[in-house]
């Protein structure tokens, strides 16, 4: 194996200092002359035709310089895909879910505009409202958007063979249904923009965008300006997991709100708005049916989900379909059908979550595998190997692994946490386990295609400029990208700075999602740093007469490979500053490279069946959770979770363990604590005191493993794992529940009460 | 940011000076002591004072101090951390230890006061059960005068004191705990901190040395009634007829009836119904064997 | 607006400023010390915290007026930049950093709980920073740096960057 000198090492965050003083500034932060802040006014019900909106009042306060409705903006939707986009900055025409927006303001101080805000007067008609999707789907209910009949807003559906037929080959089948809900970001950092124009009508937004580039295509067509007169940046990012990977409102309301008044405006939500309006989790209802031969291989699995899709557009059906290609591709199954529904109800709307659909999927067909390893009496480590997918599998739905550490991933886990010695024998504690799979380099399917480019600028002193579209939001793509085109120049880490996330500067990517960045900017990267190192490579062939093959770089010295004395600095082949006439290059030509690298294996599945590899590597792992139940409160803690992820090569270990360590800390939130709680469409709980996310106190020790297997495509082998960890984790943690206490949940979160509701059914 | 609205703010230097503005005050001025629980009611809008009058500077408020007879007075200024870090070196008040740390977090207990968290008169207030333990006093002062009562008259409904309008609460006055006393604290929450308790029972037995009976006992439940209750018939019981597996399934049973408890955000009434049994049972359990494991030591 | 005076770093400050401001709204906007983060404004996640008169508070729910005559440090006030404290060190070498918002609030818990007890066993750091709420993190990271800059400061060990 190659040794490297930056890839493997555990670097600190190349951003670190500026944390840890307090200097990074992040958009509450920012500040820009004359600057203006805005405020939102809410829908206060759940669905309702908007009679009138009425801001006289509201133009009246001292400080307030541009109130915007409906009618002030053009009539433009937007939504993930742009061709579902239902969703107005501002609604014109109904009210769909309590928080749904209806006018804003901007004006000198936050007190003006949020007093402003409580003056403007909406008139609405209430109509009957719809909270969850069983009801949305019952024959007369209300429509909430009339062009979508029984509420639908989308389906999913995937027949790989006859499921029927591997049903009858099936010696046992499983079924049983399982619940998730609605489970919020909670980031740190809460979502805002920052907006202005200049003379020449071109807007700067300033936002915690997870896809600047995206949010500009998505910006100019709701705003209805040329995507020229746009520029996307960001400061510093407070956390995004997923939410920050659709466009809210708040962006272009910022940017009609700066348009209207001439000034910039800055919008940050307050901790209640972001519960009561940013995105969740989608909430699922998801039938799993499992046919299993009495040795337990899988010879069919049917799923149905039913998918909450609140009251607009955003990812519920990409969500969907994500869920549907777990179902596909975890294990080697066969026969395989799914059907999906996305159903609109009048609740604040899904988007993107850190494991987009897995974390409910695998939950349901984790805690299965466990349901029929009981019942057939085989251990369930033995019955996920029996089944594990494996290097160089082509599943029926046409995924490829081309590395695949399914199986060490089971073994290792399940070795560390003390499997064997512990599984059945420490009740009322009890240990469990589950597996996943996921994209470990985004998905083709979002946006049609899948790529990033990148940009490597190398400085007369050596010092190298990263380009890069990808903006850091806490996962670490800043270190590792800067990792990776050290590594690959030859250059120190230190020597490298990145810039990132800005459409005026940086090059096109699709953005934060999917755990795609090590991989697809990692390459785009890679690719860039080869080109500039070919010119650094021809120009100190020049300077010290030897062909370019016999050369090679480290630690910022192009050296001759067979005489390693003879070198020049990165430097000094880079050229000299601009008064210095001995310089041997031209002036000022800089050493600088472009690349674009396209995902060269995946394929767009098939419109009609789905049938394809979406994406170009894959993601396996196994998480054990050892849990304790207090069999009098119900209350179940996580003592340990033992973590071994595939990760293809681990570009900065330290940084995926804390990726991994964050999503299971997240996975004990969402298995036992976390859900919004909903009354009438009204999220009741709206403060970090009322939505559980864990402390200091509540979170298990964690062990992490990582399994590298060096992908063939991926960057020095890389996969992304910014997702992984908080897949499995409520299905480990509901399997180690049953190992404790003999109780089967199957709904999330697993709260005290339903342990003790669960206990007493089965007479304990 | 979620601005606070605008008040007037006043920082008097002694006691008297405290009574007379709140007095004229109208019942439009409050008490600011930590501020933890009132900025956040202001800054939801359910209370808007137009008068501040910080008692911090008071220096009489910010003692903890034991008399001759080694009675304790906490002032309305001593914060929860200052009670806990005080107490938790005295065996005697080892429960006020527990009880102040079950609350908030490190910030909000340098800054929330004991005091304050009585008069916030939470039903799932934490303070409240173990003072009515302890047989506390509330010390209150007004243009009338002084008066005590007791902490289990204090609160009289959710939110609700005995304080008139114009007086304030100066300092709690807690008993010495007669020799073989042990409490106990136990708090339900979804989370090991910061919680808002779901269920909450204070016990405190006090043993005779030599009949080893128990001379005297409180079980006080939290967050299952509009306000914090007794169960004196529980009490009477373990009086009666001592700490045996038996007693304890009554009194826990009992207090279990006894129990109002509604269904809210943090759980359902059966839930916390089947929760005072438990915590009470647990709670007796954990203060008597204290009190046997004293007894082999000494 | 009345005109108070009070320490920060170290260092004396004057500002006008009305009841109703927090300390919060004054260190960021007034006194242009942004490290200091606003995360919910009602006391739930710590990432305001600052440290008053030798004690971690949540500044968000502490008047400005409040802390006339008194002391206040922030971020900004630790470490120099060719001296980062040993829990800044610490943070950075332990990974216990991913998006950073909730950083500063952190490391200033930290520094309160170190003055107060310089060598906290692992239970100890636990509960003195359950009011500080980080959702990258779980937290893993952050523990094992608070111990190991502990270890440091008892052993005198200092590291230059």
């Amino acid at each position: 194996m190659k040794k490297f000198s930056v890839i493997g090492n555990r670097m600190p965050r190349i951003d670190a200092i500026d944390q840890v003083t307090g200097r990074a500034q992040f958009i509450p932060d920012l500040m820009r002359h004359n600057m203006l802040h805005g405020a939102i006014v809410r829908s206060p019900i759940p669905h309702g035709r908007i009679l009138q909106v009425d801001t006289t009042k509201s133009k009246r306060v001292p400080g307030v310089k541009a109130v915007i409705t409906a009618n002030d903006i053009p009539n433009t939707r937007f939504g993930f895909q742009m061709g579902e986009a239902n969703k107005r900055p501002l609604t014109g025409d109904k009210v769909r879910y309590i928080g749904d927006e209806l006018a804003a303001v901007a004006a000198e101080t936050e007190e003006a505009a949020q007093e402003a805000c409580s003056l403007i007067q909406v008139e609405l008609e209430p109509l009957p409202a719809l909270f969850d999707p069983e009801s949305a789907l019952q024959p007369g209910a209300p429509l909430i958007h009339i062009d979508k009949p029984g509420n639908i807003s989308g389906e999913v559906h995937r027949i790989f063979g006859d499921v029927g037929e591997g049903f009858l080959k099936s010696d046992h089948i499983f079924e049983a249904t399982y619940r998730t809900t609605g489970v919020a970001h909670c980031c740190m950092e809460t979502r805002g923009a920052l907006a202005e124009f200049d003379n020449q009508g071109r807007l700067t937004l300033w936002s915690t965008t997870q896809f600047p580039h995206v949010l500009r295509e998505i910006m100019s067509c709701v705003l209805q300006l040329p995507i020229g007169k746009i520029r996307v940046c960001k400061a510093h990012i407070g956390g995004g997991f997923g939410s920050r990977q659709s466009m809210d409102p708040v962006d272009p309301i910022c940017a009609f709100l700066a348009q209207k008044s001439g000034r910039p405006v800055k919008l940050i939500k307050t901790r209640s708005e972001e519960f009561v309006s940013d995105r969740i989790r989608y909430p699922m209802v998801i039938t799993v049916k499992t046919g299993v031969t009495s040795d337990g291989v899988i010879m069919a699995r049917q799923v149905n989900i039913l998918t909450d899709g609140g009251a607009y557009n955003d990812q519920g059906l990409a969500v969907t379909a994500s869920a549907a290609s777990r179902c596909v591709n975890l294990y080697r199954v066969p026969y395989v059908k799914f059907d999906g529904k996305v159903v609109f109800t009048n609740k604040v709307f899904g988007g993107a979550f850190r494991g987009y659909g897995g974390p409910q999927i695998i939950f349901g067909i984790e805690s299965q595998m466990d349901e029929i390893a009981e019942e057939l009496g085989i251990d369930p480590l033995k019955l996920r190997l029996l089944n594990a997918n494996q290097k160089g599998d082509v599943t029926v739905g046409g995924a490829r692994f081309a590395s695949c550490g399914f199986a060490e991933c089971l073994n290792q886990s399940a070795a560390v946490a003390g499997w064997k010695e512990k599984r059945g024998k420490l009740k009322p504690r009890g240990i469990g386990m589950a597996s996943f799979i996921h994209t470990g380099a985004g998905s083709i399917n979002a946006h049609g295609g899948s790529f990033s480019a990148a940009f490597v600028k190398v400085e007369y002193d050596g010092s190298v400029d990263l380009m890069t579209g990808v903006p850091d939001i806490g996962q670490g793509s800043d270190t590792a990208l800067a990792q990776i085109a050290a590594e690959e120049l030859g250059v120190r880490f230190e020597d490298v700075r990145v810039h990132a996330g800005d459409t005026a500067i940086t090059p096109s990517t699709q953005g934060v999602r999917g755990s795609r960045e090590t991989f697809v900017a990692g390459n785009a990267v890679k690719l860039a740093a080869q080109q500039v190192k070919l010119q650094l490579l021809e120009r100190a062939a020049s300077l010290l007469a030897i062909g370019k093959e016999g050369l090679d770089i480290a630690d910022g010295k192009i050296y001759v490979k067979s005489n390693p004395e003879q070198f020049v600095t990165v430097a000094q082949a880079a050229g000299k500053p601009m008064f210095d006439r001995s310089s041997a290059f031209p002036l000022g030509v800089p050493v600088l490279a472009s690349a674009c690298y396209m995902d060269p294996v995946s394929e767009l599945p098939d419109k009609a069946t789905g049938y394809g590899n979406p994406s170009p590597a894959w993601v396996f792992g196994t998480q054990v959770a050892e849990v304790e139940v207090d069999v009098k409160t119900g209350i179940v803690s996580v003592l340990r979770v033992v973590a071994a992820h595939d990760v293809g090569r681990a570009i900065n270990p330290m940084a995926i363990e804390g990726q991994l360590e964050g999503s299971i800390a997240q996975g004990v939130g969402m298995a036992l604590t976390e859900r919004v709680i909903w009354e009438s469409g009204a999220v009741l709980n709206q403060q970090l005191a009322d939505y559980k996310l864990p402390t200091t106190l509540d979170v298990p020790q964690i062990t992490s493993i990582l399994v590298e297997t060096d992908d063939p495509y991926g960057p020095f082998g890389a996969k992304g794992v910014g997702e992984a960890g908080l897949v499995p984790t409520a299905a480990a943690i509901a399997n180690a529940i049953y190992d404790a206490i003999g109780v089967r949940i199957r709904e999330l979160p697993i709260t005290p009460e339903k342990v003790l509701t669960a206990m007493k059914k089965i007479g304990k | 940011m979620l601005p606070l609205p605008h008040f007037d703010y006043i920082r008097p230097k002694n006691l008297r000076e405290a009574i007379r503005i709140l007095s004229k005050a109208n019942g439009e001025a409050r008490v600011l002591a930590g501020g933890t629980d009132l900025f956040v009611q202001m800054k939801k809008g359910l209370i808007r004072p137009s008068l501040l009058v910080d008692i911090k500077k008071i220096t009489q408020l910010n003692q903890i101090s034991l008399n001759s007879k080694g009675d304790l007075s906490v002032g309305a200024g001593v914060t929860l951390n200052e009670l806990k870090e005080w107490a938790s070196r005295r065996k005697d008040w080892f429960g006020l230890c527990i009880a102040a740390g079950s609350i908030g977090s490190e910030q909000v207990r340098n800054r929330g006061t004991v005091t304050g968290n009585l008069c916030r008169a939470s039903p799932a207030g934490d303070m409240a059960p173990m003072l009515i333990a302890l047989d506390g006093k509330i010390e209150i002062q007004g243009l009338k005068g002084k008066r005590f009562v007791p902490v289990e008259d204090f609160i009289v409904g959710p939110g609700k004191t005995l304080l008139d309008q114009g007086e304030m609460a100066v300092s709690l006055r807690i008993p010495k705990p007669k020799i073989y006393t042990s409490t106990a604290y136990l708090k339900l929450g979804a989370r090991r901190a910061m919680e808002t308790a779901i269920v909450s029972v204070a016990v405190r037995i006090t043993v005779n040395r030599t009949s080893k009976k128990i001379n005297s006992a409180r079980i006080v439940l939290g967050a299952v009634a509009p306000t914090p209750i007794r169960i004196p018939e529980a009490e009477e019981i373990l009086m009666r007829k001592g700490v045996t597996q038996n007693t304890i399934e009554n009194i826990s049973i009992l207090a279990m009836n006894r129990a109002k408890p509604i269904s809210d955000l943090r759980g359902t009434e059966g839930y916390r119904s089947g929760m005072v049994k438990v915590l009470t049972t647990r709670a007796v359990g954990q203060a008597w064997k204290q009190i046997i494991w004293e007894e082999v030591v000494c | 607006m009345r005109r108070i005076f009070f320490e920060v770093n170290g260092e004396r400050v004057e500002v006008d400023v009305e009841p109703h401001w927090t300390l919060l709204k004054v260190l960021r906007e007034k006194l242009h010390l942004t490290g200091t983060r606003s995360g919910c404004e009602m006391g739930d996640c710590g990432a305001c915290t600052v440290i008053f008169n030798g004690r971690a508070v949540n500044s968000c729910l502490t008047l400005v007026v409040e802390v006339e005559g008194g002391s206040v440090s922030t971020i900004e006030g630790l470490g120099k930049d060719d001296q980062l404290h040993p829990i800044q060190r610490a943070f950075i070498d332990h990974g216990a950093i991913q998006c950073g918002f909730c950083t500063p609030g952190m490391i200033m818990a930290v520094k309160a709980l170190l003055d107060k007890n310089p060598s906290p066993k692992e239970d100890e750091v636990r509960q003195a920073l359950a009011g500080n709420i980080c959702r990258c993190t779980g937290y893993v990271k952050i523990i094992e740096a608070v111990l190991s800059a502990s270890q440091a400061m008892n052993t005198g060990e200092v590291r230059t960057n």
